[in-house]
């Protein structure tokens, strides 16, 4: 009822609606086949408010174990050069929409560095893929995009393939 | 992958954003969502609807007249206030409508959105802590996991600087 009589005691003009001010957007995907769609989306919704287009994908951090063996660090690095070819190819495909295109790489916790790379590249907005999982995953965190959410500074726009 | 890319680059050519609806709690933030969402509506040159869904009269052997006097009071009140919204937001952006609703807040907004064949639900999140979290008093992540559309989540970056 407070925040009821809050809004009706506002007598001050409208905000000025001048059109989007969105200039910079960071797209996080995590090179699944769901992420080349919101990496489409994020470069058409980028050149609808004439926005440029940060890719950003974050790779799991190295498992420290004593155990761990030449081997598992040479197969954690394939990893790493192979996803960063990938996202290297997606940025491509979203150069040649016309929406000006840089890249981002980062080791670490998802959420947490796509909300340190938001900041750190000053993004207006950043942009993310959901994969509906089911309620254990979204109880354990392992849903990234509500994770983003709390943790974000700025609008987060969550896309959803509609007919999946 | 170049034809997965293709195909997707295809579908998304589509993207035409026509309809947005934005979900308001009336608070003092919900004008900031508002006139976030009609920049934005304005650049894509859609039409907005801003969606508010009031609580269900609680009815217990226990309600009195008087309860139930003041539950419709409150809800003609939210009425009120959400016209009052729409008029301040047409002051700015004329494509406003919108819709008052009786029901849980996340249904009812991917209810609209679904009925309006939306392109994209606004809404804001107020950083509740992790128990409110927990037990979904937050309606922004319960919005995202019923929408079958894009959803914006906005953040009032200075309320976040003072919170």
């Amino acid at each position: 009822m407070k925040a009821l009589e809050e809004t009706k005691a506002v007598a001050r003009p409208f905000v000025n609606v001048g059109g989007s001010n969105i200039t910079k957007i960071l797209v996080a995907v995590d090179l699944t086949p769901h992420s080349e769609k919101t990496a489409a989306y994020g470069a058409e919704f980028a050149k609808r408010v004439g926005a440029s287009v940060i890719l950003l994908h974050v790779f799991p951090p190295e498992p420290s174990v004593e155990f761990a063996s030449e081997c598992v660090y040479e197969s954690f690095e394939r990893s790493r050069r192979l996803v960063a070819e990938r996202l290297t190819k997606l940025i491509e495909q979203v150069h040649e929409t016309g929406v000006k295109c840089e890249r981002d790489f980062r080791v670490g916790d998802p959420a947490e560095q796509v909300v340190v790379a938001a900041q750190d590249q000053h993004a207006d907005l950043i942009i993310t893929g959901v994969h509906h999982p089911g309620f254990l995953g979204r109880l354990f965190g392992l849903d990234q995009p509500p994770r983003i959410l709390h943790r974000a500074r700025c609008p987060v726009l969550v896309y959803h393939e509609g007919n999946e | 992958m170049n034809q997965v890319l293709e195909k997707t680059d295809k579908n998304v050519n589509k993207l035409n954003i026509k309809e947005i609806v934005v979900a308001v709690d009336l608070s003092p933030h919900s004008e900031k969502t508002a006139a976030y969402a009609a920049k934005f509506a304005k650049t894509c040159g859609a039409a907005m609807t801003l969606v508010h869904a009031f609580a269900p009269e609680p009815i217990t052997e226990f309600t009195t007249q008087e309860v139930h006097e003041t539950y419709r009071e409150e809800e003609r009140e939210a009425k009120r206030a959400l016209g009052r919204l729409a008029n301040r937001v047409r002051e700015a952006y004329g494509e406003c409508g919108y819709e008052f609703r009786i029901g849980d807040p996340a249904e009812e907004v991917t209810l609209v959105a679904k009925d309006l064949d939306a392109d994209l639900i606004v809404t804001a999140s107020h950083h509740p802590h992790f128990l409110s979290r927990l037990f979904g008093l937050d309606q922004a992540p319960r919005i995202l996991h019923k929408a079958r559309c894009p959803v914006l989540v906005y953040h009032e970056e200075k309320e976040l600087a003072e919170a």
